[in-house]
């Protein structure tokens, strides 16, 4: 289906890009793009992937609004405080752009209803908060063969990395097992200030759009680490590992599980 | 093939953005290579958009007057 003349007008300052045009903004409202947890990485992700015309957006998010969240989660609002995640984030995302489609995944992403809840998207943006998580994504979008893109923060830093499965490294590549339950500070004890989130999940909004455009060289094999204090992005290659029990080769790789629940990571 | 069988896209009726914008959009449907004629207004369009297609790596074949506005023919680069 061609666009309207409104959707033209709507994302016109996108579609005079020489990347995107016409058709571009139609390989952008085809895609499905899945955003697991609706906090401070996926708010500025799922308003960016919505204001952008992502044809469908899922949220997989199993909690509820806290006032503790609105200091960085700028897709909820003080009158959501109690709602569901995925109700406050896809009334959000409705209000911002009718013309996605929202699907609500009310429950925690686990091992046994991670392949379900992932048939169908196109991409995924990992913006859980616990290690344990991070790990479950990367492994049931490695297994599911779903490009992803990861990120971590803490306090003024963060982390990013798209993974795109048989084209490079996944997370579990380096970050081979959790860390030790209590050897990293959860956000609560070290604390997060909100545009730090603002920034990384905006750049992942990016990452998934190159994804979804096919333009540009994606964060594929390197570890961007930004810190916000001197505010200065560094770059680390990574490569894959035939080892990896997550993307290795078939005699080293393990079937999806859960990790056991450690420390946060945002 | 020839300026004259050219595609034709007119958007003397369209203001900055949307001019290029309808011109990024014809030009995805003409294959590479191929010829789009484009009609637009004096000023600003006929001031920006040919450098724009030229910076890009398309190929301008003709600027022409057309009494108020101008027709500017251009090559999908390949």
């Amino acid at each position: 289906m061609t666009l309207t003349d409104a959707e033209i007008l709507r994302y016109s300052r996108q579609i005079i890009l020489p990347q995107v045009g016409g058709a571009g903004q139609e390989r952008i409202r085809k895609g499905r793009v899945l955003v697991v947890g609706a906090g401070g990485l996926g708010s500025p992700a799922l308003l960016y992937l919505a204001a952008a015309g992502v044809g469908t957006v899922g949220v997989c998010d199993h909690d509820v609004v806290d006032s503790t969240n609105l200091q960085r989660q700028v897709i909820h609002a003080t009158p959501d405080l109690g709602r569901a995640k995925v109700d406050s984030a896809a009334d959000a995302v409705r209000h911002l752009n009718p013309g996605v489609a929202v699907v609500r995944h009310p429950v925690r992403l686990t091992a046994s209803n991670a392949p379900g809840i992932l048939t169908g998207y196109d991409a995924v943006v990992d913006g859980t908060d616990t290690f344990a998580s991070k790990f479950l994504v990367n492994d049931a979008c490695v297994a599911a063969d779903v490009p992803y893109v990861f990120s971590g923060i803490l306090g003024f830093e963060g982390q990013l990395l798209t993974v795109v499965p048989g084209r490079g490294p996944c997370y579990r590549c380096f970050f081979r097992e959790p860390p030790p339950p209590g050897s990293v500070p959860t956000c609560a004890q070290a604390g997060i200030l909100g545009p730090v989130a603002g920034a990384l999940g905006s750049l992942q909004a990016l990452e998934v759009l190159k994804l979804l455009l096919g333009v540009g060289e994606l964060l594929v094999g390197r570890l961007v680490l930004f810190d916000g204090l001197s505010l200065s992005f560094r770059e680390v290659g990574l490569e894959r590992d035939p080892r990896c029990p997550a993307c290795g080769d078939p005699e080293h790789r393990r079937p999806l599980a859960d990790e056991a629940a450690g420390g946060c990571t945002r | 093939m020839s300026a004259e069988s050219a595609a034709i896209l007119d958007i003397t009726g369209e203001v900055c953005p949307m001019t290029l914008v309808r011109v990024r959009m014809a030009l995805d449907e003409v294959g590479p290579g191929g010829v789009l004629r484009i009609l637009m207004a004096a000023g600003e369009p006929v001031a920006s958009i040919p450098r724009t297609l030229k910076d890009e790596g398309h190929e301008l074949l003709a600027v022409e007057r057309r009494g108020d506005a101008f027709s500017v023919t251009v090559r999908k680069r390949p």
